[in-house]
């Protein structure tokens, strides 16, 4: 409120009422900084995109749990990096009779909301906003590694512990591990979202562990059993892909804000979708 | 002493004889490293050629590597980015000096019928005889986290993850194997998967938690690459014995990377 009524009188020239959802996207596609692409998963994925917006929620993935929390924030543009009809095409192909596909769609419907998907460009942001989000969560801004992205020296620790705070910090119920716990790493990458091989090759070279959102088991997974088997100092935490980019969603909310500040924007956040039986 | 020559070539003519159904040319299915014309002294069959395995291998006295995943950490196993890797000369040094060879048996490991991997799954998590039709197996009525236990037990997962109501009771069940797996739509109630594609393929986590919100009752028991494909090679041991009786053919397990806290 203050920082609009701040823009007005800057004399920044005013909406005339609340935006649309498209006018959000639009402002959106124009303050992120890339070229947008003509072939991308960023699209509406539901709803009716001329809809003024109440509020905007960001999220990792908006699975019901979310929109429902979401619409008790009163928000109803719904900014989701991951799918929320499950699949890159997020058309619904095979799920016209499918009742979780269905009752999905009709609370959107029911609440007027509008699902955007933004990913691809949100990635391709420099910087990375999932990163900054990742390493805020983590409370590890202050240990990072002048003029090297992604790297920190963080006070003495074992893997083992390192892997004890992660989990605890981030609220994984889930989180699996290659490597010695006894370990002592002095140098700790983070590598949010999926990543190649390539990556993983060069961040596991400069740095003793990678914490990764998702690598292929046949590819990273292995070249880090590989590496702890050839008797290195490495190691690899996996967070799983949805938790890995949930806190950059945090921080996605915080640039949407400084492109729409008339708009109230929630954080809302998925959380780990798995558990684990008790042994 | 080995009295008997057989060469890494001849153990891949004698399988392409054996396996059955039209061999899938060219594919992965090839020599990934090591020399095919080597004596083999024993063979080890396994889910992936690490650096691990190799080791375990060359200690039981086997130089011939019959693996089902890659050996140099990419489905092609193209060493084209990897010549200044460290770990990739390492790693080749060790095979060299050990003369080993690695032998990639993957499309077809699946094209064969049964596929090799379903039955070795099946066999662990003892579902062998439980009635299927299609892909569907019937499993006894038990709640989700009951047989999420259950089958940690049976595979030893470490890193398992499960997605659904823990009290939600599944008899319905299909084997994803390795990678990617189909969504449990239908009469199907729970999965088990290998890796899942997590958000953008149909086994990504968004479908479950959405189906348990709505209070469906199904779920998705995830055991890792490893345990889905890795047991079926006892299988693929025993079934190259079979045409192989000159020198020992062992299954070694290459093993599930992960742990997990607590």
């Amino acid at each position: 409120m203050v920082s609009g009524s701040g823009l007005l009188a800057a004399g920044v020239r005013a909406q005339a009422g609340p935006l649309t959802a498209k006018q959000v996207v639009e402002k959106i596609q124009a303050g992120i900084g890339v070229p947008w692409k003509s072939d991308t998963v960023d699209t509406f994925k539901a709803g009716d995109p001329a809809t003024l917006v109440t509020g905007i929620a960001t999220t990792a993935l908006a699975t019901m749990d979310v929109l429902q929390r979401a619409v008790a924030a009163k928000a109803n543009l719904i900014i989701t990096q991951e799918p929320p009809f499950y699949s890159k095409a997020d058309n619904g192909a095979n799920l016209a009779n499918d009742l979780t596909y269905t009752q999905k769609r009709e609370f959107i419907e029911k609440n007027k909301l509008v699902v955007w998907r933004f990913s691809d460009h949100w990635r391709a942001r420099k910087p990375d906003g999932n990163l900054i989000g990742l390493e805020a969560s983590l409370g590890w801004t202050k240990y990072g590694v002048k003029g090297e992205s992604a790297v920190y020296k963080l006070p003495g620790t074992t893997l083992g512990n390192l892997v004890k705070d992660i989990q605890k910090k981030l609220k994984l119920s889930t989180i699996r591990v290659i490597g010695d716990p006894k370990m002592r790493p002095a140098r700790v990458s983070l590598l949010p979202a999926f990543t190649p091989l390539g990556d993983t090759r060069r961040m596991l070279a400069a740095s003793d562990v990678v914490v990764v959102g998702k690598v292929y088991e046949w590819e990273g997974v292995e070249y880090a059993q590989d590496a702890v088997s050839a008797g290195w100092n490495k190691a690899m935490v996996i967070l799983g892909l949805v938790a890995s980019v949930d806190p950059g969603m945090n921080e996605c909310a915080k640039w949407v804000r400084s492109v729409v500040p008339s708009v109230p924007v929630t954080f809302v956040p998925t959380g780990d979708p798995y558990w684990r039986p008790k042994a | 002493m080995q009295t008997t020559n057989i060469t890494a070539q001849q153990i891949v003519d004698r399988i392409m004889k054996n396996q059955g159904t039209p061999w899938r040319p060219p594919g992965v299915d090839r020599f990934i490293t090591g020399n095919p014309e080597v004596q083999v002294k024993g063979v080890a069959t396994t889910f992936m050629a690490t650096f691990g395995l190799m080791q375990k291998a060359a200690k039981a006295g086997c130089n011939m590597i019959i693996t089902h995943e890659p050996t140099f950490w990419s489905g092609s196993d193209s060493i084209d980015a990897l010549k200044d890797d460290t770990l990739y000369i390492a790693k080749k040094k060790f095979i060299d000096e050990n003369n080993i060879v690695v032998w990639r048996y993957h499309d077809n490991l699946h094209a064969h019928r049964p596929d090799f991997a379903r039955v070795g799954l099946a066999r662990v998590l003892g579902w062998s005889t439980y009635p299927t039709q299609g892909n569907t197996i019937t499993v006894p009525p038990i709640e989700l986290g009951e047989l999420a236990r259950d089958l940690q037990k049976k595979t030893g997962a470490k890193g398992m993850r499960v997605l659904g109501d823990p009290k939600a009771i599944v008899s319905k069940a299909t084997l994803g194997l390795g990678y990617g797996s189909p969504r449990p739509l239908g009469e199907v109630d729970v999965n088990i998967v290998g890796e899942p594609s997590e958000v953008d393929g149909a086994d990504n986590s968004g479908y479950l938690s959405d189906a348990k919100f709505f209070g469906a009752k199904k779920g998705a028991i995830i055991l890792g690459h490893a345990l889905t494909e890795g047991h079926g090679m006892l299988e693929v041991a025993e079934w190259v014995r079979t045409f192989v009786s000159e020198i020992p053919v062992e299954f070694i397990q290459s093993g599930e990377p992960f742990w997990s806290p607590e």
